[in-house]
């Protein structure tokens, strides 16, 4: 029996329809179920370079170096040396979450300085790491490390 | 259509907060130092300036044995899967949940020992738990 001209195929009718439907469905779920986040975490203020500059050992005292920077986040003794430690750190968290699965990364860098002091409260040695400036909002499979990364944002701090 | 019906239910089911979480969490703490960074020191002629020159700051400074000193420098770079699962059968059970994560942290470092003279006297590399020494002495801190 020949189909009659009026009849109506359900197969071929329903396929543009389902596709239009499922992505429909498709977006809606990954939109209704996906969030993401961004924050930044600082902790003390970065430490100044031209103040580092300025530090000379065997000449700057303990005095002259907390009037500099300010009073220490930390002091050591060392029998009969002292240590100061000033720090700040930058952290940058990314998250995203699609579905059931939540990808997150969290990149904290730090400024660091310690002096020492000798027992005459002269400064006799120092050291300090500026790298605050450098952590990256990222995805858990990005290299934050990269040097071309490290490059650009040196490029960007004053007085490094 | 009620295949695709059925697996956008199960799949809503399964992305509610209460069933099935997957994580996959990257964490990373200042930039790990390079063996070629430090490897011109030399145990009993390098001194602190050359250590702080070649290092920068240390995260953290102790006084060790008699008058000597020890610094430490830290690191992160930690990748940590995770996986949830739960079920709530109500009025049969309390609620189960099971769940797994790889994120025992452990520091990696390096520990460099100077003697009273500030001469470098040992450079260890590792777990900063481990290399620690044991005799290390702890600050004083206030009894209250």
């Amino acid at each position: 029996m020949e189909p009659r001209p009026c009849d109506f195929n359900m197969k071929e009718a329903n396929s543009p329809m389902k596709k239009t439907l499922s992505g429909l469905l498709a977006i809606l779920t990954l939109t209704s179920l996906s969030g993401c986040l961004l924050d930044r975490t600082l902790v003390n203020e970065p430490l100044s370079p031209e103040s580092i500059q300025q530090l000379s050992p065997g000449k700057t005292t303990a005095k002259e170096v907390v009037d500099l920077l300010g009073a220490p986040n930390d002091v050591v003794q060392l029998g009969k040396r002292t240590a100061y430690r000033y720090d700040s750190s930058v952290a940058k968290q990314a998250g995203l979450t699609l579905l059931v699965i939540t990808f997150f990364n969290e990149d904290t860098r730090t400024d660091r300085l310690w002096v020492f002091f000798d027992e005459g409260e002269v400064l006799s040695h120092y050291g300090s790491t500026l790298s605050s400036h450098r952590p990256q909002y990222a995805l858990p499979w990005e290299d934050v490390h990269s040097a071309s990364d490290q490059t650009e944002s040196d490029a960007n701090r004053p007085g490094l | 259509m009620k295949n695709l019906l059925f697996c956008v239910v199960l799949f809503m089911m399964l992305a509610s907060s209460s069933c099935v979480r997957l994580r996959w969490y990257h964490e990373t703490f200042d930039q790990p130092i390079a063996l070629s960074t430090y490897s011109h020191l030399r145990e009993g002629q390098s001194n602190l300036t050359d250590c702080l020159a070649a290092l920068g700051a240390p995260h953290w400074v102790r006084d060790y044995r008699e008058e000597g000193v020890a610094v430490a420098y830290a690191w992160l770079d930690k990748t940590t899967l995770g996986f949830t699962a739960s079920a709530n059968f109500f009025r049969l059970a309390p609620a189960a949940s099971f769940s797994f994560d790889n994120d025992d942290i452990e520091w990696p470092g390096i520990v460099l020992f100077f003697d009273s003279d500030l001469t470098l006297t040992e450079i260890r590399r590792g777990m900063l738990d481990d290399i620690r020494l044991p005799n290390e002495r702890k600050r004083p801190s206030l009894v209250e």
